[in-house]
C-alpha cells in the first residue's frame, strides 16, 4: 500500500487525501490550520462563465496557456468526478447543482456548486426575486443597492425591508451571532413571519447568508415556510459565514480515522521523512509520495519577501508565464489592485501527474501538487477557485496513490 | 453651492495653510471662499509626519522658528487639546566598542545640551523636560533599542492627525460664514486690463464658473508655482519629497530617533493606532499629484531604523506614502538644512496686484502663519479686526469628554469611544447619541480604526464629504493593517445610501479607494501583506 502524506487541509488537501484514499493509499493529512479555503462566499467557483464546468474550464485553458487547467488539459473529463467526490464526502453542505449566484455587492456570479442555502437563492429565469435587508443591521441593509444592479443587469428584482431585528435587544450582532440565532427553529420561524409581513411581491426572497451555522438546509426550510414563498442566500463578504461553515464540514469529513489526520505544521519535507511540529512535540512522518497542497499566500504555501520562496520543497515559482525566482517582487505588481497580477499568479509547475518541476525542469517523482499552490493560478483574476483546488487535489491524490515515478 | 457675487478674499487650497487662514479670514468678518481641488488635506498637509514639533531640529540654524512653532503648537493645544497626544522620544547613542569612548560620550553630552537648550522652549507647549538615561534604562523603556549603546537623551514631542487639523480648520471656517468648495479646481484667473487679478475660474464637476474677490491668496503647497503660473507670476521652491511608512501596530510606546546611512536623523514613532517610519528628503520637481515611491526609499528608512532598532525587519509595513514639502527655494544648503520659514509673496510687484502667494512653513506654525498672512490680507482691504484663532476652539475642542462616561452613557465600547473622542471631542458625545434613535449606527464599520457607522455617518453628512477617500481623511476608515479589505465594500454602500449614488457610481467609488490604498501598499508589499492583499483580491475582485 502506498503512504500517501498531505501537507494543508483546505479543499486541495481534503480533496487530495479522499482520492488517495478512495484509490487505496494509506494516507495521513497534516494541516496548521484554515487557509483561504475558510475564506470562501460560498460558491465552488471552477472558472468563470455559466454552462457545463468541463468547458468552463476548457475556454480558461485555452485563454491561459500557464493555468494549471491548460497543464491538465488532457484530464479535464474528470473534474465532474472530483466535484462529486468533495460534494459526497461533505454532504450535505453542497448542493447538487450550481447557478447563478448573487454575490454581496449585487454581482451575479455563476458557479458549479453552492452551499445548499445558497443553492436555494440561485438566480433562476423568469422569476422575480426581493432581496431582504434589515433595519437595524447596517451590514445586511444593502439590500436597495443589490436589487438596484440586479436590475440593472436586467434581473426583475426589488428590495424588501424585513423586521426581524427590531425586537432583538442587544445590538450591533454580528453575523455569526445571528447565525448562532437562527439554528433555533423557533427563531427561524420567526424570521420567516416576518417575511410574510412584509408582503415581497417576488418569487423568491434572497437573505443574506447567515440562516444557521448546523443545519442551514433545515432552518431555511422553516423560514421558507413560515414565510410562505421561497427563501435562500446570497453569497457572502467577509466575515465569512459559508467559510465557517465549509470548515466545519471539512473538520468533519478530515476527522474520519481512516484520513489520519494531525494538527501541526510540516516544517521539513525531504524525500520519505516530514518532520512535524505539533503541540505535543516534534514527529517524524514517512511516506512514499507527499502531496503539497500548501495553497498560496493566506495558506503559507508560497512566501513572498525579497524574492518568491516555496518553503517546503525548496522548488522554484513560477508565474503563469515563466520562473520569477530571482525576479524582484515589485516588478511583478500590477497597477491595478483587483486585476491579473504575476505577483498572484506564483506558484510551482507541475506536468500532466501532477508532479511538480525542480529547477531543471524534471519531474520530482515523489511529490505531487494540487491547488492554490500551482503556478499559474490566480482566483482573483481567473475565477478558478476551489473547483480547481477539488479538480487539482483530486488528480493529486490518485496520482500519489498509484506510487512514485 | 451657488457662490457668492463677490468676496473679500479667495483662498486657493485646502492644505493647513489654507484652510488655517480661511478660518482666520471668516473670524474677522471677512467675505471668504476657499477651493480645493481634491480634498482638504489632500496635500502636504495630509502626507507630512503628523507632529506638532517644535522644530528641535531648526534650533541650531534657525532658532526663530524653533520659537514660533513651540509656542503655537501651545496654542493649537489650546484650540483643539482632543487631537494632540504626547510623543516621548528617545535618542540612543550608539557605541562601537565594548565600553562607550571617549568620543562617544562627548557627543551623548553634546546632545544633551542641544536637547537642554530645546527645554527653554518646552514650556510654550507643555513639553516635558529632556532627560538623560543609561544603556540600561534606555532599554528598559524600549527593549528592542540594541544594546550597545553609550545612552540616551530623551525629549518630548506632540503627535496630531493632520487631516483631522484641517478638517476642522475648513468646517470652522465654514461656520464663520465662509463658503467651502472641495473637488473644486482653479484653472485661470480673472484679470483686469492693468493685470490685476479679480478671482478664479474654477472647475467643479465638468462645471466652469468664477469666484470674484478682491483678494487671492494662493496656498496651494507644492503646486504653488504651477498655480501661480496661471497668473503669469513665479513662485520659486525647492520641493522636498518625503516618504513615509506606517506599520500594522505600534511598535514601540516611545519614538526613537536614528540616523541614517547619510547621517540624517529619522524616526520610528507611535502614532494613533499604528507606528510610523520617517521619513526622507530628496528634491523632487515632478508631479506632486503623483509622487513614485521607490524600493530603495523604503530600503533607506529599513536600514537607519535597523541600526538602533534590529527587529524592525520583522514588523509589517501596510503602506509607504510620500508627500512634498513646499521648501522655500534658497541656493546652497543641503535639504534638511533648508529652513521652512515661510514667505508670503505680494505679486503687485510681478504684474499681478490682488494675487499672493503662501509658501513653506510646518504644519506645527501654520496658525501663526494664518496670523500673519491675514494681518497683511486684511490691511489691503482696509479692515482691522483683531484675531482670535489661538483663543477660539476649533469645532470639538471646546473640551475632552470622560471616555467612560460617554461609554457607560451611549452604551458604546470604551475603545471605540476614545477614538471618536480622539477625533471629534466634544462633538462625539452627538455623534455617539444619535445611536440611541437609530441602533444600527452602533455597528462597527472599520474595525481596525474602530469608526462605527455613527462617526461615518456623522462625517458623511456634517463634514464636506463627497469619495470615499474623503471620508478616509475624516475617520481613517480603511488605514489599518487591513487596508480597507474588511470595510470598502460597506463602506461603498453606505455612501451610496447617503449620496444616493446609481450602482455604476458606487462601484466607480469603491474601484477608485481601492486603486489609491494600493498605490500606498505596492511599494512595500511583502511578507504577510502578499495574504491580505490576496483576500483584498478576491473580495473585490468585481471591481477591477
Ligand atoms: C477571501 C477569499 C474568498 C474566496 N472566495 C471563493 C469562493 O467564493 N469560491 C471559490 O470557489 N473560491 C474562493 N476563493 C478561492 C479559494 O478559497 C482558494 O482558491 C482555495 O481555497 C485554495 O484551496 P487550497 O486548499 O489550495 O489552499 P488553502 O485553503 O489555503 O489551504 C492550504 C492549507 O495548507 C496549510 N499549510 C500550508 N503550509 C503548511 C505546512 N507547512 N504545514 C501544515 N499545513 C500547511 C494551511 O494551513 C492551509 O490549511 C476565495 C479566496 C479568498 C482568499
Ligand atoms: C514628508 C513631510 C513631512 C513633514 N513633517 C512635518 C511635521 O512633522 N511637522 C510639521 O510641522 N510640518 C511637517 N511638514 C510640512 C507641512 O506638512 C507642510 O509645510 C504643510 O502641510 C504645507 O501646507 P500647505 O497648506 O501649504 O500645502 P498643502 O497641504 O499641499 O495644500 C495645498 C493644497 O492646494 C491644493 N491645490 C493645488 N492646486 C490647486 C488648484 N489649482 N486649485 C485648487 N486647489 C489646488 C492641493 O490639492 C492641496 O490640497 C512635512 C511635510 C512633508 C511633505
Amino acid at each position: 500500500m502506498t503512504r500517501v502524506l498531505v501537507v494543508g487541509g483546505g479543499v486541495a488537501g481534503l480533496t487530495a487525501a479522499l482520492a488517495a484514499r478512495e484509490a487505496g493509499a494509506e494516507v495521513a493529512i497534516v494541516s496548521r490550520g484554515p487557509g483561504a479555503s475558510a475564506l470562501v462566499s460560498g460558491a465552488v467557483e471552477v472558472a468563470p462563465g455559466g454552462g457545463p464546468p468541463v468547458e468552463a474550464a476548457r475556454a480558461l485553458a485555452d485563454r491561459l496557456p500557464g493555468h494549471p487547467y491548460a497543464r491538465l488539459r488532457d484530464r479535464l473529463g474528470e473534474l465532474p468526478g472530483a466535484l462529486s467526490l468533495l460534494r459526497r464526502s461533505l454532504s450535505p453542505h453542497l448542493s447538487e447543482e450550481g447557478g447563478r449566484f448573487v454575490t454581496p455587492l449585487g454581482g451575479v456570479r455563476p458557479a458549479a456548486l453552492a452551499q445548499v442555502s445558497q443553492a436555494a437563492g440561485a438566480i433562476r429565469a423568469g422569476e422575480r426575486i426581493a432581496v431582504a435587508g434589515f433595519r437595524h443591521h447596517p451590514g445586511l441593509s444593502a439590500s436597495e443597492r443589490i436589487a438596484e444592479r440586479l436590475a440593472g443587469e436586467g434581473i426583475a428584482a426589488s428590495s424588501v425591508t424585513l423586521d426581524w431585528l427590531d425586537r432583538v435587544e442587544r445590538l450591533g450582532w454580528t453575523i455569526f451571532e445571528l447565525a448562532r440565532l437562527l439554528d433555533d427553529p423557533a427563531e427561524a420561524a420567526r424570521l420567516g413571519e416576518s417575511i410574510r409581513r412584509a408582503k415581497p411581491q417576488a418569487d423568491r426572497v434572497l437573505l443574506p447568508a447567515f440562516v444557521g451555522i448546523e443545519r442551514p438546509e433545515q432552518s431555511l426550510k422553516l423560514v421558507s415556510e413560515a414565510a410562505g414563498v421561497a427563501c435562500g442566500e446570497r453569497l457572502a463578504g467577509l466575515p465569512t459565514l459559508p467559510g465557517l461553515r465549509l470548515r466545519r464540514a471539512m473538520d468533519r469529513a478530515l476527522g474520519a480515522p481512516e484520513l489520519h489526520p494531525v494538527a501541526g505544521e510540516v516544517v521539513e519535507l525531504r524525500d520519505g521523512h516530514a518532520r512535524v511540529d505539533r503541540e505535543s512535540g516534534e514527529e517524524e512522518l514517512r511516506f512514499d509520495v507527499a502531496v503539497l497542497a500548501s495553497g498560496k499566500y493566506v495558506g503559507g504555501g508560497i512566501r513572498c519577501g525579497r524574492s518568491f520562496v516555496e518553503p517546503l520543497g525548496g522548488l522554484p515559482v513560477h508565474d503563469g508565464q515563466g520562473e520569477l525566482n530571482g525576479r524582484a517582487p515589485e516588478r511583478l505588481l500590477a497597477d491595478a489592485p483587483c486585476g491579473p497580477c504575476p505577483a498572484f499568479e506564483a506558484g510551482v509547475r507541475i506536468d500532466g501527474s501532477s508532479r511538480p518541476l525542480d529547477a531543471t525542469g524534471a519531474p520530482v517523482a515523489w511529490l505531487r501538487a494540487a491547488g492554490a499552490v500551482l503556478a499559474g493560478s490566480d482566483f482573483a483574476a481567473d475565477g478558478a477557485g476551489l473547483g480547481l483546488a477539488a479538480f487539482t487535489g483530486y488528480l493529486a491524490g490518485r496520482s500519489a496513490a498509484a506510487g512514485r515515478g | 453651492m451657488a457662490p457668492r457675487e463677490s468676496y473679500d478674499i479667495l483662498v486657493i487650497g485646502g492644505g493647513v495653510n489654507g484652510t488655517g487662514t480661511a478660518r482666520d479670514c471668516a473670524m474677522r468678518g471677512l467675505a471668504t471662499a476657499l477651493v480645493e481641488k481634491r480634498d482638504v488635506a489632500s496635500g502636504a498637509s495630509g502626507a507630512n509626519s503628523g507632529m506638532i514639533h517644535g522644530g528641535i531640529r531648526y534650533l541650531p540654524a534657525d532658532p526663530q522658528v524653533t520659537r514660533l512653532s513651540c509656542i503655537d503648537s501651545g496654542y493649537i493645544q489650546k484650540i483643539a487639546p482632543h487631537l494632540l497626544f504626547r510623543i516621548p522620544f528617545i535618542f540612543p547613542m550608539r557605541r562601537k566598542g565594548p565600553r562607550p569612548s571617549l568620543v562617544e560620550k562627548a557627543y551623548l553630552y553634546g546632545a544633551e545640551v542641544v536637547f537642554s537648550m530645546y527645554d527653554d522652549y518646552q514650556p510654550f507647549k507643555r513639553g516635558k523636560p529632556s532627560s538623560r538615561l543609561s544603556a540600561e534604562e534606555t532599554r528598559a523603556l524600549e527593549p528592542g533599542i540594541r544594546p550597545d549603546i553609550v545612552g540616551a537623551v530623551t525629549t518630548d514631542e506632540w503627535g496630531i492627525d493632520p487631516q483631522r487639523l484641517c478638517v476642522a480648520n475648513a468646517l470652522s471656517a465654514r461656520a464663520h460664514g465662509a463658503d467651502v468648495f472641495l473637488h473644486a479646481r482653479v484653472v485661470g484667473f480673472v484679470r483686469a486690463s492693468d493685470g490685476r487679478v479679480l478671482g478664479a475660474e474654477v472647475e467643479q464637476d465638468g462645471r466652469r464658473f468664477v469666484l470674484r474677490a478682491r483678494v487671492v491668496l494662493n496656498a496651494s503647497g507644492p503646486w504653488s508655482p504651477r498655480v501661480a503660473a496661471l497668473a503669469g507670476v513665479t513662485v520659486k521652491l525647492r520641493p522636498g519629497k518625503g516618504v513615509h511608512l506606517t506599520l500594522d501596530r505600534r511598535i514601540s510606546n516611545y519614538g526613537v530617533i536614528c540616523t541614517a546611512v547619510d547621517g540624517r536623523q529619522i524616526f520610528v514613532y507611535p502614532h494613533e493606532q499604528s507606528s510610523i517610519i520617517g521619513t526622507t528628503d530628496d528634491d523632487y520637481y515632478g508631479d506632486p499629484d503623483h509622487i513614485p515611491i521607490t524600493r530603495d526609499e523604503v530600503e533607506y528608512l529599513f536600514q537607519g531604523i535597523e541600526s538602533i532598532f534590529p527587529s524592525i525587519r520583522r514588523a509589517r509595513v501596510v503602506r509607504a506614502w510620500a508627500g512634498v514639502r513646499p521648501t522655500l527655494w534658497k541656493y546652497g544648503r543641503t535639504e534638511d538644512a533648508l529652513s521652512r520659514e515661510h514667505a508670503l509673496i505680494d505679486h503687485a510687484d510681478h504684474g499681478a496686484p490682488g494675487l499672493y502667494s503662501l509658501v513653506g512653513g510646518k504644519l506645527a506654525s501654520y496658525r501663526v502663519m494664518a496670523e500673519e498672512t491675514t494681518d497683511v490680507l486684511s490691511r489691503a482691504l482696509h479692515r482691522f479686526a483683531r484675531c482670535r484663532t489661538h483663543e477660539e476652539p476649533l469645532p470639538g475642542g471646546e473640551g475632552v469628554p470622560d471616555v467612560a462616561e460617554l461609554a457607560a452613557e451611549h452604551r458604546f465600547p470604551e475603545w471605540t469611544v476614545s477614538r471618536c473622542v480622539y477625533r471629534h471631542g466634544k462633538l462625539a458625545d452627538r455623534i455617539l447619541a444619535a445611536a440611541h434613535d437609530e441602533p444600527w449606527l452602533r455597528s462597527m464599520l472599520c474595525p481596525c480604526e474602530q469608526v462605527t457607522y455613527a462617526e461615518a455617518v456623522w462625517c458623511l453628512r456634517e463634514e464636506l464629504v463627497r469619495t470615499l477617500s474623503d471620508l478616509r481623511r475624516r475617520c481613517r476608515l480603511g488605514m489599518g493593517p487591513c487596508q480597507g479589505a474588511d470595510c470598502a465594500g460597506a463602506a461603498a454602500q453606505l455612501l451610496a445610501r447617503e449620496r444616493r449614488l446609481s450602482p455604476g457610481e458606487t462601484e466607480r467609488e469603491l474601484r477608485v479607494f481601492l486603486a489609491e490604498r494600493w498605490s500606498g501598499q505596492r511599494p512595500v508589499l511583502a511578507g504577510e501583506s502578499m495574504g491580505q492583499q490576496e483576500i483584498t483580491r478576491a473580495l473585490y475582485r468585481e471591481t477591477p
